[in-house]
C-alpha cells in the first residue's frame, strides 16, 4: 500500500518534468496562507470530529507551516457543503473537505446536482464499522435469534438508527436483503443521531438499533445495551464482537471517511496534500487517535481510491433503490411525509376562516356600540406610553426592509467594511435621524469594532 | 448515605481544582464571552464553543471545560439583556423574556428586569447543577422511560397551552401556530428522506433552524417594526425613574416563579431534544396560568421574566445530565461539547465517572462557580446596560440589524440564511400589523419537528395503531393534561366574554 502510494507520488512528481523546477522558482511554495478544512456537518458529528482531529494533529506535529481552520457547512447530509466545495471553491487549493460513504448515500438520496466524483480526490483516511445492538434485557442473545424472529414477522422487529437513507438504514436494508426480506418493508425508525437512538434502545423502545461502534462502545461496556454483531470484515479491537459474516449474514459495511479537494486545482497542490496526509498518517499521534476512536487505518489514495469510489456509488445506488430511497423515493413509513403538512394546511385555512368570521362579528358589534380600545395587539404597552409610540406604515417599512435586503445582498460583493457603515447611516436616516455627521462617525467606529471583535476575537468569518 | 458523603468529598476536591488560578481565570473569560455571545443575535453558545475550540487545544481539559460551562450559562443570561432593553432577544431561549421584560424597561424598570434575569439565571443554574450532582443517575433512568409516544404527548400538551400566550383571539393564535408548524415542515424529512417545500433550493434542505427563526421573527422583526415607524416618538426610549433593584413584593413574587421555572426547565433539559426554548415558553405559560394577576402578564409582570430565565438556565444544566451520564447530546450546544470531550480523548458516558472522575467533578464544581460568577459580574453591570437605552434609537436598531445579519451569516457562512432571516422579519411585521401574535409562530417552529417526528416514529413502532398513545402511561398522563388544558382555556374564554358582556372592559 505504502509502496504504491510512493510510486504514485513519484509518477506525479515526474510528470511535469522540466517544468517543476522553474515553477518552484517562479511561484511561492504552496501553501502560503490558511488552509480550511470543511466539515459538511454541524459541530459534533463524525466528519466534524475528523476535521478537528486532522487540524489538531497537523498543528501539534508541525507538519504544515500555515494555520489550519475548520469550517462547518452542515445540512442535507453533507450535500450543502459538497455543493459549496464544487461550485464556490473551484480552483481554490486552500479549501479541502471531509467526506465519506455517508455523503455518497446523501448524494443519491437527495438527488444532489453536485457529486463527490467531481472533486479532486485526495485520500481515504479511516473507517469505522457499524454495530447492531439490543436492549440489555432483550430476549435476543445473538444475531441469529434476532434474525430468525425478523424472518418470521418482519413487522414485529423495529430498528432504530440515524436519518433515513443514512448508513444505519442502508445496513438494515442489506441485512434484510441477505435474509430474504424485502428491504422496503423494514420497520425503520429514524432518529436525529446515534445518541437518541441509544436512548431508545436503552429504554427498550425499539427492538434493535444500529450505529457506529465508537458511539455505543461505552454504553455496552457498562451493561446498558448488548452488541450482537459488527459490520467489519473480521473481528476488530479486543475481538469480543462477532462479525455479521461470522453470524451467517454475508454483509460487511464500512463507514469510511476521506479528504477531498476542490475541482480544478493544480497537480502540485494535489501532490502536496497527498504527501501531507501520508505524513499525518505516519505519526504516532495519529495512530493513537485511531485507537482511541476505534477507527481502522484504511488509508487509500490515487487510482485505487478512484476505483473504490466508483464501486461505492454502484453499491449504494443498488441498495438505496431496493430500500426505496434512491432518486428521492419515499421509502417505508406508516405515516408519510405529507400527512402533517396536510393537517397544518387545513389548520391554516380553518383559522383564516375563523379570523374572518371573528372580524365580521367584531365590526357588527362595533357598529352597535362605541369601540373599546382592544388589546389584541401582541405586546400591549402600559397605558401611559401608548401615546408615545408611533404607528408603522407600509411605505416607511418598505424603505427600511428594502434597504436591509440591499445590505444583505451587497454584503458579499462590497464586503462588510464598506457595506456596513453605508447601511447604518442610511437606515438611521430611514428611522428618522437627521444628524448625518454623528451617524457617520458612529457607523465607522461601530463597523471597525464589530469587525475586530468578530474576525479576530471570535474568529468568525466576516465577508 | 455512603454515596452522599462520597459525592460531597468528590465535589470538594472538584472545587479545589476549579478554583485554582488558571481555571478560575478561564471561568471568568467564559462567563464574559458567553454573556457577550448571548447578547448578540445569532451567535449562540453552540457557535461560540465551536469557534473557541481550536484556541483551547494547548490547554488543560479542565480549564477548557470550565470556560465552556461559563459560556453556556453566560449565553443563557446574555440573551435576556437585549430582550429586555430593545425587544430583540439574543437567542431563541430568551424570546419569551421580551413579553414582560421589555414592557418593564418601557416603564422605567429596566434595571429591575435585568437584575431579576441575572438572579433567576443564577438560581436556575445553581439548582440545576445541584440536581445534576446528586440525582444524575436517577434522572437518567427517568429520561430513558420516555419513548416516542411520550414525547409526542408532551409536545401536544405544550401546544395546547399556547393559548395562554396568545392574546385574546383564539383564531389568530391558531393561525400563528399553524404558520410556525408549517415553516417547521420545510426541509428534508428525517423519516423518509423526501424533500418538502424546498422548491429545489439546496439551502432549504436542512429546514429553518430555530436560531434563524428567533433572530428573524423577533430581532429583525422588531428592528424593521421600528424602521417602519413603530418606535418611540421621542428620540430616546423612555427611562422614567429608572430603578435598579427589586422591591420586597417583587422578590416574593419572583421567588416562587424561580422554583417553578427551575424545576420545569431542568426536567425539560434532561429530556434529549427539548431544550431551553421550549422550557422557557412552558415556564411562562405556567406562570401566567397559576398567577392571580394574569392581567399583568404582557405588561411587566415580574414572574414573566423570573420564571423563563430560571427555566432556560436550568435547562442548560439539565441537558448536561444525558451528556455526562450517557454521552448523549440533547441539544446543539451539548453536541459541540461532546465533540470537545472527544477532542481531548474523553468519552462521556457511564464510564466517565469511573475513568475520569476528577475531571467530571472539576467540571461540575466549575458549573457552580460559573453561576456565581455570572451573577457577581453581571449585577454591577446592570446600571451600565440600562444606559444603552439612552442611545439614539436610529443607531441602536440599525446596529441590531447589522448584528442579526452577521450572526445569521456566521452560522453556516451562507447568505441564504440571512435572506431567510430577513423574510421572517418581514413576515413578523406583517403579522404584527394585523395584530396576529408572533410568539406562537416561534413555538410552532420549535415544537413542529418534534411533534411530527415523534408521532410518525410512534406510528411506525405500533404499526399504525393509534392506541400506543394511551397504552403508555406517561403519554396517557400528558394527553389528559392536554385535555384539561383545552377545557380550561375554553371555560376561561367563555367566562371572560360573559364578564365583558356584563359591562366594562376586561383587561
Amino acid at each position: 500500500m505504502a509502496a504504491r502510494l510512493a510510486l504514485t507520488g513519484l509518477l506525479l512528481l515526474a510528470m511535469p518534468s522540466g517544468g517543476v523546477a522553474s515553477e518552484a522558482l517562479e511561484q511561492p511554495a504552496f501553501p502560503t496562507r490558511t488552509i480550511k478544512i470543511m466539515a459538511p456537518a454541524n459541530p459534533g458529528g463524525g466528519w466534524d470530529q475528523l476535521a478537528r482531529l486532522i487540524q489538531h494533529t497537523l498543528r501539534e506535529q508541525k507538519i504544515v507551516g500555515v494555520p489550519v481552520e475548520v469550517i462547518n457547512r452542515g445540512g442535507a447530509g453533507g450535500t450543502i457543503g459538497l455543493a459549496e466545495l464544487v461550485a464556490r471553491h473551484r480552483g481554490d487549493p486552500y479549501v479541502i473537505m471531509i467526506g465519506g460513504g455517508v455523503l455518497v448515500g446523501s448524494e443519491l438520496t437527495h438527488g444532489s446536482p453536485f457529486s463527490l466524483r467531481e472533486t479532486t480526490r485526495l485520500a481515504r483516511l479511516a473507517s469505522e464499522y457499524e454495530v447492531i445492538a439490543v436492549p440489555a434485557n432483550s430476549p435476543f442473545r445473538d444475531l441469529q435469534s434476532l434474525l430468525e424472529a425478523f424472518r418470521e414477522t418482519p413487522a414485529a422487529i423495529s430498528w432504530g438508527g440515524g436519518s433515513a437513507g443514512g448508513l444505519d438504514h442502508v445496513l438494515v436494508g442489506l441485512i434484510a436483503d441477505s435474509v430474504g426480506i424485502d428491504p422496503a418493508r423494514i420497520n425503520y425508525v429514524a432518529f436525529p443521531g446515534g445518541g437518541d437512538a441509544a436512548a431508545a434502545i436503552m429504554g427498550g423502545k425499539v427492538t434493535a438499533g444500529i450505529s457506529g461502534l465508537a458511539e455505543w462502545e461505552g454504553l455496552a461496556a457498562s451493561g446498558r445495551m448488548r452488541l450482537l454483531a459488527i459490520s467489519a470484515p473480521r473481528r476488530i479491537g479486543d475481538g469480543s464482537i462477532p462479525t455479521l459474516i461470522e453470524s451467517g449474514v454475508d454483509v460487511s459495511l464500512e463507514n469510511w471517511r476521506g479528504v477531498f479537494a476542490a475541482p480544478g486545482i493544480g497537480p502540485a497542490e494535489r501532490d502536496w496534500y497527498l504527501r501531507t496526509l501520508a505524513q499525518l498518517r505516519a505519526t504516532e499521534a495519529w495512530r493513537e487517535i485511531l485507537r482511541r476512536n476505534s477507527w481502522e487505518d484504511t488509508f487509500l489514495a490515487g487510482a485505487e481510491f478512484d476505483e473504490f469510489l466508483d464501486l461505492e456509488y454502484e453499491h449504494m445506488r443498488a441498495i438505496l433503490d431496493r430500500i426505496g430511497l434512491g432518486h428521492g423515493g419515499q421509502g417505508y413509513a406508516v405515516v408519510g411525509p405529507y400527512f402533517f403538512p396536510a393537517v397544518i394546511g387545513a389548520g391554516l385555512l380553518l383559522s383564516l376562516l375563523m379570523m374572518g368570521l371573528a372580524g365580521r362579528r367584531a365590526s357588527i358589534a362595533a357598529r352597535r356600540s362605541p369601540a373599546v380600545p382592544g388589546h389584541d395587539a401582541f405586546i400591549p404597552l402600559p397605558k401611559a406610553s401608548i401615546a408615545t409610540t408611533g404607528e408603522p406604515n407600509w411605505p416607511r417599512f418598505g424603505f427600511g426592509a428594502g434597504l436591509t435586503l440591499a445590505y444583505i445582498l451587497l454584503l458579499l460583493p462590497l464586503g462588510f467594511l464598506v457595506a456596513t457603515p453605508l447601511f447604518i447611516v442610511a437606515q438611521a436616516r430611514v428611522i428618522g435621524s437627521r444628524q448625518l455627521r454623528r451617524d457617520a462617525v458612529v457607523a465607522l467606529l461601530l463597523t471597525a469594532a464589530i469587525y475586530g471583535a468578530f474576525r479576530h476575537l471570535l474568529t468568525v468569518e466576516v465577508p | 448515605m455512603d454515596s452522599i458523603f462520597q459525592t460531597f468529598s468528590n465535589l470538594g476536591s472538584g472545587f479545589g481544582l476549579a478554583l485554582s488560578g488558571v481555571n478560575f481565570a478561564y471561568g471568568v473569560i467564559g462567563v464574559l464571552l458567553g454573556t457577550a455571545t448571548g447578547v448578540l443575535p445569532g451567535l449562540g453558545p453552540a457557535v461560540a464553543i465551536s469557534l473557541l475550540l481550536p484556541m483551547t487545544f494547548g490547554l488543560d481539559p479542565l480549564a477548557a471545560f470550565i470556560m465552556f460551562g461559563g459560556i453556556y450559562y453566560g449565553a443563557m443570561y446574555g440573551g435576556a439583556i437585549t430582550a429586555i432593553l430593545v425587544n430583540t432577544p439574543g437567542c431563541a431561549a430568551s424570546a419569551v423574556t421580551t413579553f414582560d421584560g421589555n414592557p418593564m424597561a418601557k416603564q422605567g424598570r429596566a434595571g429591575t428586569a435585568l437584575a431579576t434575569a441575572a438572579i433567576s439565571s443564577f438560581v436556575g443554574g445553581t439548582f440545576a447543577t445541584l440536581m445534576l450532582t446528586f440525582l444524575a443517575p436517577m434522572l437518567v433512568e427517568v429520561a430513558l422511560l420516555f419513548g416516542p409516544p411520550d414525547y409526542f404527548s408532551l409536545m401536544l400538551l405544550a401546544l395546547t397551552m399556547i393559548a395562554a400566550i396568545a392574546g385574546r383571539s383564539a383564531a389568530k393564535a391558531a393561525f400563528a401556530t399553524c404558520l410556525g408548524l408549517g415553516i417547521a415542515m420545510i426541509g428534508i424529512d428525517q423519516q423518509t428522506g423526501a424533500a418538502r417545500m424546498t422548491f429545489g433550493i439546496p439551502e432549504l434542505y436542512g429546514g429553518i433552524d430555530v436560531v434563524i427563526g428567533g433572530i428573524g421573527l423577533f430581532a429583525v422583526g422588531e428592528a424593521l417594526w421600528v424602521a417602519g415607524g413603530g418606535g418611540e416618538k421621542t428620540q430616546f426610549i423612555s427611562t422614567r425613574g429608572a430603578r435598579l433593584w427589586l422591591t420586597t413584593a417583587e422578590w416574593r413574587r419572583a421567588s416562587t416563579a424561580w422554583m417553578r421555572g427551575t424545576v420545569l426547565g431542568f426536567f425539560g433539559g434532561v429530556l434529549p431534544g427539548s431544550g431551553g426554548t421550549i422550557a422557557s415558553f412552558l415556564a411562562y405559560i405556567v406562570e401566567k396560568r397559576v398567577s392571580r394577576r394574569q392581567s399583568e402578564f404582557g405588561r411587566g409582570a415580574i414572574e414573566g421574566v423570573a420564571g423563563p430565565e430560571a427555566a432556560n438556565n436550568a435547562a442548560a444544566g439539565g441537558s448536561l445530565v444525558p451528556l455526562l451520564a450517557l454521552g448523549i447530546p440533547g441539544s446543539a450546544t451539548t453536541a459541540v461539547m461532546l465533540a470537545a470531550f472527544q477532542m481531548y480523548g474523553i468519552q462521556p458516558g457511564p464510564l466517565l465517572f469511573t475513568g475520569n472522575a476528577s475531571l467530571v467533578w472539576g467540571l461540575i464544581a466549575s458549573l457552580y462557580i460559573a453561576n456565581v460568577l455570572l451573577v457577581a459580574l453581571n449585577l454591577p453591570l446592570v446600571g451600565m446596560w440600562t444606559r444603552l437605552l439612552k442611545a439614539p434609537q436610529e443607531l441602536l436598531y440599525s446596529a441590531v440589524l447589522v448584528f442579526s445579519t452577521l450572526g445569521a451569516y456566521s452560522l453556516k457562512g451562507s447568505i441564504g440564511d440571512v435572506v431567510t432571516v430577513w423574510v421572517l422579519g418581514v413576515l413578523a411585521f406583517g403579522l404584527r400589523k394585523y395584530q396576529i401574535p408572533i410568539a406562537p409562530v416561534l413555538l410552532g417552529l420549535v415544537l413542529g419537528p418534534l411533534l411530527e417526528q415523534e408521532f410518525r416514529r410512534s406510528m411506525t413502532l405500533s404499526g399504525g395503531d393509534l392506541s400506543i398513545f394511551v397504552r403508555n402511561s406517561i403519554s396517557l398522563g400528558f394527553l389528559m393534561l392536554a385535555l384539561f388544558s383545552i377545557c380550561g382555556s375554553i371555560w376561561a374564554a367563555r367566562s371572560a366574554r360573559k364578564a365583558e358582556a356584563a359591562g366594562g372592559m376586561v383587561s
